[in-house]
């Protein structure tokens, strides 16, 4: 009886509490973006300061939805950000594989390189990336955002992967594969599911950097109907108008996929799905 | 006969794994980077069509005289550790809370993991919004909790200014880490920490002693990346201060985004690229070096 | 066996870089729809406003001009010019696009605009178009050509919350000296209340710049020999003046950093009565303050008498060089600058028009603001000043001299002296460039 009282306090200190804190930090500026988009125009810039959106009004997100060909965005970031994040995986598994278990020449220079890639600001290589897509004639196209991004995340989800493999026994696949599985099956059927939680980090990475790439979306696509949103919601901020209420209902509605998604897979960031697959 | 083809798998299956990899590099990171080096040994401005062409290292000596750019790289560096040692520490912090078993840790890790899927350009509109001195909610907030006692000018500083850019790519960044590090996490059998229970040892001790030791690789590689990233972010700076007051939040990133489109000196912004790269190659090789990164690698 | 698992991963790999590589072949090539002619048109600033505007005007366009077909692309604001860029150095331009006059200079150096000269001649309107946006346009180049045609400008003014200023019994202030009190009785840094709002960060030069040649009644940048004036001590008399606003705390102190947005957040917001901004801020006020709130107003003028005002900055459209249907394009570019399309435009954009057929519009004669940037084109005592927007070094004079050399006055971590000394420096060396390079 009494230890599970001291139990339940000792939780209290290292969980709740702690919990509590961290998740007002972190939801309090998500706090300020509903209210902020459920403000009138007139009174998002009234002082004081109001906590709570009075009077309230849903027309940020009626003339988001209505005027600015939201869903158009909307869908296109969906579609690059869903297939980016497949490509990715996809390669980033093989490759990442290979970097962890095989001993070959040119490994360190593979390393470095793709680390290299991610150290150029993106407005050096902007022109440079243009021309290859306008070569493909890709250009106004939305496979060249799925590229880009491919490219551009595939590196860091590859070298994630690699260290996740890293940390399982190859004697489970070398097993499988004495057995006479092939070494891709023995890859996806047997080591990959232990590693889940490390690939599902990995592509949520991608998705998200996706989903919020606002450069290349801009400056390859040359069309209003194949902006994408990151593109959509920057044109809230006007040259002499800044529309936060827009700008708010706007963040709102493009972080729901992302929360979705993010409430899907924390179901495998769980302990003990590695159990037993683990260098000791 | 045999022998072979054990010869073929042994050494040429790495490179067919890494074949689509390294074909989507090769095909388009190759010629940027290439066109950066080359653009660095170049007089390139845009606006200036008739004095363009080689001009050795012009660019770079150019760029040991340019007391912005050294200014720049001062904040640059401060700017990087900051961000990565904050980030870091909250993260594990936030991974190690959320690793725990209690009710409703679904949502809570979903909803702690959003502020990372709010684009950079947001980040910086909506901070500078609730910094802001006159209608900003923070100063309001902290005024009402007594914590302050007059309006606070955030921006009014170069070094007050660089902690409220901060704080905003803080709170942005460590849901990433967080992410990391509680994959990493679940990498480690339970097994572990049961036979280190029976030992009685210390939370303390069972940190610092299994967990960290188990998700070392994970932490120096997600570090070293969130190094590389932060320290290019261009967007939070330049919505929030544009580099100022007076060049005191300037990153080298944001002062070639300035050298590129405000001066169209593509020559120069790339030979500012280049150091960048080669100083972050070296200081890469030297991190994973000294971080033992994947000693005990198998093969 | 072994061999079957080299090739199935083998065929993996070819697939997924074909597919890579391969995919989406089916671009949609920019050019006619059937028998009508595409004409591609980029605005700089694509919000929901402007965005509907120009669906309006478009249809009209299409209607009158049946051969022809206009595809719109409204861009971020804060982003469009390097698209522009990208566009320039990738040679994938549009057919028309929207500039400001600070971008012409750079754009032509590029060689990316055309020259519209003689097609503006057989333009039924020409005559109704401002002469002096003309010839502002006509200063940005080399040649002295057009290339661009304007549509609406943007005078610099100051605008007052005429609400506030009633409670507090404050009154609009005629000249400097009468500012300068004003900024002191009002302002109130314990309740975070002022009279005047300083912009010190993006986009100071204006205010800054109008502040500074009124105050030492001059109306050029350079002498005769294309000396810089701004080293002469009464410019750091009159930036001192204007620094000390900040110093004596008479503006919030976030201000030294304030841009655009910050600053119409402290007017909006009533923590000051009032701003100098352009006449495009109108819409915003109106958003924040409501019609009937606020007025504009000239500045405040010297000691003469004299208000001196940067020249009108206008905003134009452009054909580039690199148009695919340059034709259309002039067409269009016809049609964006006549009574119809500027009317339009500047009715729901409260904007500033240039064709002067629309002075005669209903909307117009009705409207509050207007009279004020006629008294400011008519009065003899608004004086303008050129800016050099002829430099090609302009924006980096701007972003990097400019800016920060501002902000460290402000911040008092340089003098007046040494910054304006900078300035004149900079700006003398680049036009004795440019005077050189267009003998």
């Amino acid at each position: 009886m009494k230890r599970t009282t001291k139990k339940r306090i000792t939780k209290t200190f290292t969980c709740y509490i702690p919990l509590a804190i961290v998740t007002i930090i972190m939801l309090f500026p998500f706090y300020w973006f509903l209210n902020t988009s459920f403000k009138e125009q007139s009174s998002i810039m009234k002082l004081p300061i109001k906590y709570l959106p009075e009077p309230f009004t849903t027309d940020n997100y009626a003339s988001m939805l209505s005027s600015m060909g939201f869903d158009k965005y909307f869908l296109n970031s969906l579609f690059v950000s869903v297939v980016t994040t497949i490509f990715v995986v996809a390669i980033a598994i093989m490759g990442g594989y290979a970097i962890s278990r095989y001993k070959f020449k040119g490994k360190k220079f593979v390393f470095l390189l793709l680390l290299v890639t991610q150290m150029l600001p993106g407005v050096v290589i902007l022109v440079p990336l243009f021309t290859i897509f306008n070569n493909m004639g890709l250009i106004n196209n939305l496979w060249s955002l799925v590229i880009v991004n491919t490219t551009v995340n595939l590196p860091f989800c590859t070298i994630m992967i690699s260290g996740f493999f890293s940390g399982v026994s190859p004697t489970l696949e070398e097993a499988a594969q004495i057995d006479g599985c092939t070494i891709l099956k023995s890859v996806f059927k047997i080591v990959v599911p232990t590693i889940l939680p490390g690939i599902v980090a990995s592509g949520a990475f991608a998705f998200v950097n996706t989903w919020n790439e606002f450069v290349y979306s801009l400056n390859f696509m040359s069309d209003s109907d194949k902006f994408t949103l990151p593109v959509g919601l920057s044109l809230m901020k006007g040259e002499f108008t800044v529309n936060y209420g827009g700008l708010a209902a706007g963040t709102v509605v493009a972080l729901i996929p992302v929360l979705l998604i993010f409430c899907y897979i924390q179901k495998y960031l769980v302990q003990g799905l590695a159990s037993g697959a683990v260098k000791g | 006969m045999f022998k072979g083809k054990q010869y073929l798998k042994k050494k040429a299956m790495p490179y067919f794994m890494l074949l689509p990899l390294l074909a989507v590099i090769a095909v388009f990171m190759l010629y940027p980077i290439f066109n950066t080096f080359w653009l660095s040994m170049q007089d390139h401005v845009l606006t200036n069509v008739k004095d363009m062409g080689f001009n050795g290292g012009t660019n770079f000596t150019r760029l040991f005289e340019d007391e912005t750019f050294w200014k720049a790289a001062v904040n640059s560096v401060f700017w990087t550790v900051a961000n990565v040692v904050l980030q870091l520490f909250f993260g594990l912090l936030v991974a190690l809370l959320l690793n725990q078993k209690f009710k409703g840790r679904g949502v809570f890790r979903a909803l702690i993991f959003t502020p990372w899927a709010v684009g950079g350009m947001l980040v910086a509109l909506i901070w500078s919004f609730m910094f802001n001195e006159s209608v900003g909610v923070i100063g309001d907030l902290l005024m009402k909790l007594g914590i302050v006692d007059g309006k606070i000018s955030w921006f009014s500083s170069g070094s007050s200014a660089m902690w409220a850019m901060i704080i905003a790519n803080t709170w942005r960044g460590v849901p990433f880490f967080a992410i990391s590090i509680l994959s990493a996490l679940q990498t480690i059998p339970t097994e572990v920490y049961e036979s280190a229970d029976v030992d009685g040892a210390s939370a303390v001790y069972k940190f610092f002693k299994i967990t960290l030791p188990l998700i070392k690789d994970t932490l120096l590689l997600t570090t070293l990346l969130r190094t590389i990233w932060t320290l290019n972010i261009v967007d939070i700076i330049y919505g929030m201060t544009k580099g100022g007051p007076n060049f005191s939040t300037l990153t080298i990133p944001v002062y070639i985004m300035m050298t590129f489109n405000d001066s169209l000196d593509a020559g120069y912004a790339s030979a500012m690229a280049v150091i960048v790269m080669l100083v972050l190659v070296i200081f890469s090789a030297v991190y994973l070096k000294v971080g033992k990164y994947g000693e005990e690698e198998y093969y | 066996m072994k061999k079957k698992k080299v090739v199935s991963i083998l065929l993996t790999s070819i697939m997924l870089t074909g597919m890579l590589a391969g995919c989406g072949g089916k671009s949609e090539e920019a050019g006619s729809s059937g028998d009508k002619q595409t004409i591609e048109f980029w605005y700089h600033d694509g919000n929901a406003n402007s965005n509907a505007i120009f669906e309006e005007l478009i249809a009209q366009f299409e209607k009158e001009n049946p051969e022809y077909e206009v595809e719109y692309v409204g861009l971020p604001s804060d982003s469009y010019l390097q698209k522009y860029n990208t566009a320039i150095a990738t040679n994938t331009v549009p057919d028309v696009a929207s500039i400001r006059d600070q971008d012409v200079s750079a754009l032509i150096n590029q060689g990316a605009l055309s020259c519209i000269d003689e097609d503006f001649e057989s333009f039924e309107e020409k005559e109704h178009i401002s002469e002096s946006a003309l010839n502002a346009i006509r200063n940005c180049s080399v040649d002295g050509k057009l290339y661009c045609l304007p549509q609406y400008t943007q005078p610099q003014i100051f605008w007052y919350n005429t609400t506030l200023m009633e409670e507090k019994g404050a009154e609009i202030p005629a000249t400097i000296d009468e500012f300068m009190e004003a900024c002191e009785t009002y302002a109130d840094p314990d309740n975070g209340t002022y009279f005047y709002s300083l912009r010190g960060g993006a986009g100071s030069l204006d205010n800054m710049l109008d502040f500074i040649f009124t105050y030492a009644n001059q109306d050029s940048f350079f002498d005769e020999e294309g000396n810089c004036v701004l080293s002469d001590p009464i410019f750091a008399e009159a930036l001192d003046t204007y620094a000390s606003i900040y110093w004596n705390g008479w503006t919030s102190k976030d201000s030294v950093s304030n841009s655009y947005k910050e600053m119409v957040a402290e007017f909006g917001s009533g923590t000051a009565m009032g701003i100098a901004n352009n006449s495009s801020a109108l819409a915003e006020n109106i958003n924040n303050l409501g019609e009937g709130n606020f007025t504009n107003a000239l500045a405040p003028a010297n000691e003469e008498g004299i208000v001196v005002t940067k020249d009108v900055p206008f905003m134009g459209y452009t054909v580039f060089e690199g148009a695919k249907n340059r034709e259309g394009g002039v067409k269009f570019l016809e049609f964006l600058v006549s009574h119809d399309a500027v009317s339009y435009f500047c009715e729901k954009d409260g904007r500033v028009p240039v064709n002067d057929l629309v002075y005669e519009d209903e909307w117009y004669q009705n409207n509050a603001y207007m009279p004020v940037y006629e008294e400011m084109m008519s009065s003899e005592t608004v004086k303008f000043l050129a800016r050099p927007l002829w430099l090609p070094e302009w924006s980096e004079f701007l972003s990097k001299v400019q800016e920060p050399g501002l902000q460290a006055v402000l911040m008092k971590e340089k003098t007046s002296e040494e910054v304006l000394q900078e300035w004149a420096e900079y700006l003398t060396n680049a036009q004795k460039e440019y005077l050189e390079s267009n003998k």
